[in-house]
């Protein structure tokens, strides 16, 4: 599944009289907005939808502009094939669900009973929106919009209100759909573990700026998002395949190093992507005997970024390309003379790495 | 018992303001989706022009649309040649009525369309879904119990037109008389004190009762729009 060319996004606005400006690409698969509340990610999914102009500027997705102030241009939204479901599923009540999706469908019989299957809506066709739940009415706003045949689909913050376990299974079947239909998706989020269970790429947006873009493992490592998002959650992405199991731990390959974690009946072969937080690991120079610490990762420290009395390290796992976020004091920092350049060992429990979801 | 006049009076008020509300209703309907919907340059002139009927004295209406359609005037005559002037006539008290209760009408149903959240048309936009089906599968259902309250206050209005409807098409017994004038001759005819006062009442029930009805419509249209 490959797209002929990623959307290269281009926006320029004002934002509270201040210049705004997002570029960023949307390749295959799902692509995370992610920032703080008024970081603009709202305005960014309405102007590429053409629900907002911007005061002054240019809108262009890939080679095709459609907005520009000075030009005088300006794609009316239903010409624009971009799909927009928010957290208000807009369902039309005086339509049934299955009417709700076929007034704008451009699908065949075949592949719209398949969609419809794949989203688990198809006992709901007959009914009335407003007698469904607020989950199954996401589903068919989902459903509905992909009907269409976007270009793009945007989803602002769809999970909003939704208990923990169907945020995540609406997460689960955004990803499916979006793998299934092969359609571009935008998913707007301020919730980092939302982004790390279903996209592919991700870009940081900030006070009307982006911030950081690229894959998942490269924007959670980027210490901004820590900044922007909250120190707590700050960690780092690893992919790893399982090699073996023994005494309750599976043991999996990072690419140059192995690591362990708790046994989670994960086949050995499958692809994983871990988790592990910056608050879950801990820094030591050189390997320490005596202690229950499994995971001893010798490492490079790259780069120190102090926020308040503590450092998040940018460290490089020795032999491997991944990077891991270790969250220290200060005083730690001064007591073992952290620079930057020198050689450590990034000490984590098997315990603390968490699998995210099997590819 | 009603008399034959009274009879004659009341068919005819209840013809002439039901074929006010019929006529009315559609340009009403797409008056105030335009006004809800559509923002540009000279809107407010546009409001003021539609609510017109509703500040200036009804006898400006009625003399206007005899400026316009009576016989010696140059659209009226030529309406007149093919048999079709209104002046006069019941048609022409249906006008009259009509036009007086366009702008009651207007604002009532362009409430309705208000109401309908945004969201809808930016996801129909976004779905590509065309103006006539946003409309007519969308808005105008949401819309239904606000367009019939409208229709009902506009009845309500017709039914009591008075001064552009004495001044268009005068006062002619079973020909124009409805029931407002038909109070209005009583009244001033001597000892006609008891016969103005059964007009009175049987001007007040189809008045009062769809006021009512208007106002039951409204609430429910309201509720639903909330549920929405």
């Amino acid at each position: 599944m490959t797209l002929s060319q990623p959307y290269c996004i281009c926006l320029r606005w004002t934002q509270n009289g201040e210049p705004a400006a997002a570029d960023f690409t949307i390749g295959s698969g799902i692509t995370a907005l992610i920032g703080p509340s008024g970081a603009g990610k709202t305005t960014v999914a309405r102007l590429l939808a053409g629900l907002q102009a911007p005061d002054v500027g240019t809108i262009s997705c890939s080679d095709t502009l459609l907005y520009d102030t000075e030009k005088g241009i300006n794609v009316p939204t239903a010409q624009r094939h971009i799909g927009y479901v928010t957290q208000d599923p807009s369902l039309f009540p005086t339509l049934s669900v299955e009417e709700n999706i076929l007034i704008a469908s451009a699908l065949d019989t075949a592949a719209y009973e398949t969609l419809c299957a794949e989203a688990d809506v198809t006992d709901l066709l007959p009914r009335n929106p407003q007698t469904l739940s607020g989950g199954e009415a996401r589903r068919v706003a989902i459903v509905r919009a992909l009907a269409a045949k976007p270009k793009l689909l945007i989803l602002d913050e769809p999970m909003t209100g939704l208990d923990p376990k169907r945020r995540k299974s609406l997460l689960l079947l955004i990803r499916k759909l979006s793998i299934k239909t092969n359609t571009p998706t935008l998913l707007i989020t301020h919730h980092i573990e939302e982004m790390l269970l279903a996209a592919d790429h991700a870009v940081l947006m900030a006070k009307g700026q982006t911030l950081a873009t690229g894959s998942i493992e490269d924007v959670i490592a980027n210490p901004q998002t820590s900044a922007h998002l909250g120190i707590d959650d700050a960690g780092s992405i690893i992919t790893a395949t399982i090699i073996s199991r023994s005494d309750g731990l599976l043991c999996a390959d990072i690419g140059g190093q192995t690591i362990y974690l708790a046994d989670d009946d994960e086949p050995i072969g499958s692809r994983l992507r871990l988790r592990i937080l910056g608050r879950d690991i801990s820094i030591a120079k050189g390997n320490i005997k005596n202690i229950s610490i499994i995971n001893q990762l010798p490492a490079i420290v790259q780069a120190i970024d102090s926020q308040g009395h503590e450092q998040i390290l940018t460290l490089e796992l020795c032999d491997t390309p991944h990077k891991l976020l270790a969250r220290i004091t200060e005083k730690s920092s001064i007591a073992l003379r952290i620079t930057e350049g020198i050689q450590v060992h990034a000490l984590v429990k098997a315990v603390a790495v968490k699998e995210l979801m099997t590819d | 018992m009603l008399t034959a006049v009274e009879i004659a009076a009341l068919g005819l008020s209840l013809k002439v303001a039901l074929w006010a509300t019929f006529l009315t209703l559609p340009l009403a309907v797409v008056t105030a989706h335009f006004l809800a919907r559509q923002q540009f340059a000279g809107k407010i002139l546009v409001e003021t022009l539609v609510h017109v009927p509703l500040v200036v004295p009804p006898v400006v209406v009625g003399y206007a649309l005899l400026l316009f359609l009576a016989p010696n005037s140059g659209f009226g005559g030529w309406l007149e040649s093919i048999g079709l002037s209104p002046a006069f006539k019941w048609q022409g008290a249906a006008i009259a009525s009509g036009l007086m209760a366009f702008p009651l009408m207007v604002r009532s149903i362009r409430q309705a369309f208000e109401a309908e959240p945004n969201s809808y048309r930016e996801v129909a936009e976004t779905l590509g879904i065309s103006r006539w089906q946003q409309f007519s599968r969308i808005s105008l259902p949401l819309a239904f119990p606000g367009i019939l309250s409208g229709a009902v206050l506009g009845f309500a209005r017709a039914i009591g037109e008075f001064g552009a409807t004495i001044t268009f098409v005068a006062n002619i017994p079973s020909l124009t008389q409805t029931l407002p004038l038909a109070l209005y001759s009583a009244a001033q005819s001597p000892g006609g004190e008891d016969t103005a006062m059964r007009f009175a009442f049987l001007c007040l029930v189809p008045a009062l009762g769809s006021l009512a009805l208007s106002e039951a419509l409204t609430r429910r249209a309201k509720a639903k729009a909330q549920q929405a």
